[in-house]
């Protein structure tokens, strides 16, 4: 009896803390989303004009000589825009809101030509992206316009719907976790973490495909985990991360990573069950078409252009090119592993030097923790396949940039082109997970309780969150 | 559990706000510099530089900090000053800087500075001259930048300008102030409840969390 009590108890305490947690990220969301001034995140004002243009002109947009002209053409709002980005000097700026000036200039504007054409804002060059954000995105944009909303208001109205993909990443986060663990508590760290780090609060506070990516990548990475750890290859886990794979694959090109983890994630599910071939063949190559399709149309262009660059370099490469793009990579991971956690915008350099050092510490840790641990696991042959799914899958996405930031550097001369941490949030789920059960497993060989490694690790992030929103994000947004 | 419950209280809210009201006073942060734009054409200076003059513009009242960007590799001394139109050196001061990406003058604030440009003069004494790397970038404006009592022409000094609040309670009064001036109607009326209620969910939150953490009950397995 006493055993069903605690059952419940326990249970009851978990929806408890499931349920205000939900609260406290919806609220912490919405507090993030007010705050940042529009147009002053990475590239939201090209994001904003893509979903414009979507919904103005009923169609995707493409480059060509056009679209100009047709942008230009509801300039009402796009003179609101750019009056709003003129005379507040917000976008790619790191300085305040031009409080004094804007008081007082409020009816300054520049011509739509300029705006449009200009090298900063550059509000059409998203416009090759794949378009499942955007349709998204138009919903509010569409909205918005019926029920008469200004222009401003309509953009923090498309900031919310962005935050919903925050919301689905965090609860597929917790449920990649507990499959990967069997732990609750981990699993709540893993959320937790995910939900408090600055970087992912900026990213999901603006208008970005980032955001869909991000989450379609996470539930694909769910289902493709729990056909890993079924017995039996389930027609519906199969289907769901196909058509998570599909749904990101429109979102965002880099999302072609997907592909190669569901192969190996079917040649595995062969392995231990050989019946599983045939009865999923047809799924496999359904998906695989699906995909190819949606690449063919939306990301092949874009990805074929990227590969014949890359084919016409290789021949030009020398030993000093390589060697001063291998510095280079060096060097963007060094900032990569501070950035992944603390960028803000381009606030990054305003947190306390003791915060880095921490983090630097966490990063060591996890990393040796890591190590030790597959160390030993190829010692005793014995592996953990949810671990080795989250590296394989770090790997992939590594290996792609990687080649990407090699080509850039050799090509272009552009060094820090993949130096943001956000690119890799994709993977943000597995990231985390490998970071806390690398802590956790070197802290036992230290005799240090669990719980006091998740208490620390929330004590740490929770305090990361509060200062970034109010000495950093409030901070610099209005003083 | 009353103890560490406190203690997330004290470092994941009290601290923060305590930082924000009382420690970090300065506001108003601004040049050309900080156009980001601008910092993808940076140029590090190469000869050994005695001097420079740029003339700046501080965007607020109570001018108080001048933030240069350099590259320091030793400990140095230098002389910053700043001078108005038609009068003598309004603050000056001799500083050592710690090997460091900036340097950082903080000087008592010059009252009415909204809107007026000033005149920065940065001198080097030799024995600094090799410690020291200025970075600058180029400029549509027309320049009036002199480095070593020579006009530079189509540069300008990585540097920004800082003003400094009064006191807390004027911090306090200029953030409600702008979060009028900027947001919608319905943010500017629950901007600040929503503040309150953030510090209510995250203390239930982390109540519920740390019981179930510190819970004997869940799986402690590995």
């Amino acid at each position: 009896m006493k055993k069903i009590t605690d059952f419940f108890l326990q249970n009851h305490l978990w929806r408890n803390l499931i349920a205000i947690f939900l609260l406290f990220i919806i609220l912490k969301g919405t507090i993030w989303i007010f705050t940042v001034s529009i147009f002053t995140p990475s590239d939201e004002t090209t994001h904003f004009f893509y979903t414009h243009y979507s919904v103005t002109e009923k169609m995707i947009p493409r480059f060509d000589s056009n679209v100009v002209e047709k942008i230009a053409k509801n300039s009402y709002d796009i003179k609101k825009v750019h009056s709003y980005l003129e005379i507040e000097n917000t976008a790619l700026s790191i300085s305040h809101l031009n409080f004094n000036r804007s008081i007082t200039e409020k009816s300054q504007i520049l011509s739509d030509e300029k705006f449009i054409n200009n090298l900063v804002i550059h509000p059409t060059w998203s416009f090759n992206y794949p378009p499942f954000y955007y349709l998204i995105e138009s919903i509010p944009y569409a909205a918005g316009k019926i029920i008469h909303l200004d222009i401003v208001s309509i953009v923090y109205l498309m900031r919310i719907f962005s935050f919903l993909f925050f919301l689905v990443t965090v609860i597929f986060s917790y449920r990649i976790a507990l499959l990967i663990d069997g732990d609750k508590k981990f699993a709540f760290v893993v959320a937790a973490i995910i939900a408090l780090m600055p970087s992912v609060s900026m990213n999901f506070s603006s208008i970005n495909n980032d955001a869909a990516i991000i989450a379609f990548g996470h539930i694909a990475f769910y289902y493709l985990l729990k056909i890993i750890y079924s017995a039996r290859v389930s027609f519906a886990d199969a289907t769901k991360g196909i058509l998570a794979i599909a749904a990101a694959l429109l979102a965002k090109p880099q999302s072609i990573i997907l592909i190669p983890l569901l192969l190996g994630v079917y040649f595995f599910s062969i392995q231990k069950d050989k019946k599983a071939f045939k009865r999923n063949i047809g799924i496999l190559c359904g998906g695989l078409l699906f995909a190819g399709i949606f690449i063919y149309f939306f990301t092949f262009s874009v990805i074929a252009s990227y590969f014949n660059s890359i084919i016409k370099t290789i021949p030009q490469i020398s030993f000093a090119d390589f060697k001063i793009a291998f510095t280079y990579d060096v060097l963007r991971r060094i900032i990569l592993s501070f950035d992944f956690w603390l960028k803000v915008h381009t606030f990054s350099n305003f947190f306390p030097h003791f915060i880095s050092i921490l983090l630097g510490i966490f990063n060591a840790l996890a990393i040796f923790g890591i190590m030790l641990h597959f160390y030993i696991q190829i010692k005793k042959k014995n592996y953990h396949k949810g671990l080795i799914f989250c590296l394989a899958s770090l790997a992939s996405l590594d290996i792609l940039y990687t080649l990407i930031q090699y080509y850039e550097s050799i090509a272009h001369k552009m060094h820090d082109s993949l130096s943001f941490g956000r690119y890799y949030f994709l993977l943000l789920c597995p990231i985390i997970i490998l970071f806390v059960w690398g802590i956790r497993h070197i802290t036992t060989f230290f005799k240090i309780p669990n719980k006091v490694i998740y208490i620390g690790l929330l004590l740490f992030f929770s305090f990361l969150s509060s200062y970034s929103l109010l000495n950093i994000a409030i901070q610099y947004t209005y003083l | 559990m009353k103890k560490l419950f406190f203690l997330f209280i004290a470092v994941a809210i009290i601290f923060p706000i305590i930082h924000f009201v009382f420690f970090s006073p300065f506001y108003d942060r601004a040049g050309e510099w900080l156009f980001l734009f601008n910092q993808g054409f940076k140029k590090i200076s190469k000869e050994n530089i005695s001097s420079i003059k740029q003339p700046i513009v501080s965007p607020s009242d109570q001018f108080s900090r001048i933030v240069v960007n350099a590259s320091v590799s030793k400990t140095s001394k230098i002389r910053l000053g700043i001078s108005a139109e038609k009068t003598d050196n309004l603050r000056e001061e001799e500083i050592f800087i710690a090997p460091k990406k900036e340097i950082t003058w903080d000087f008592p604030q010059i009252d009415n500075s909204q809107n007026k440009t000033y005149l920065l003069q940065i001198d080097i004494p030799e024995e600094s001259r090799n410690n020291i790397r200025f970075y600058f970038f180029s400029t549509d404006q027309q320049s009036s930048i002199i480095i070593n009592d020579e006009q530079a022409h189509g540069l300008s000094l990585a540097t920004h300008t800082e003003s400094k609040f009064s006191t807390p309670l004027e911090k306090i009064q200029t953030l409600a102030t702008r979060v009028k001036i900027y947001k919608p109607p319905l943010i500017q009326i629950i901007f600040f409840p929503l503040m309150g209620l953030y510090i209510v969910l995250f203390a239930v939150s982390a109540w519920h969390g740390l019981k179930i953490i510190l819970s004997e009950e869940a799986v402690d397995k590995k």
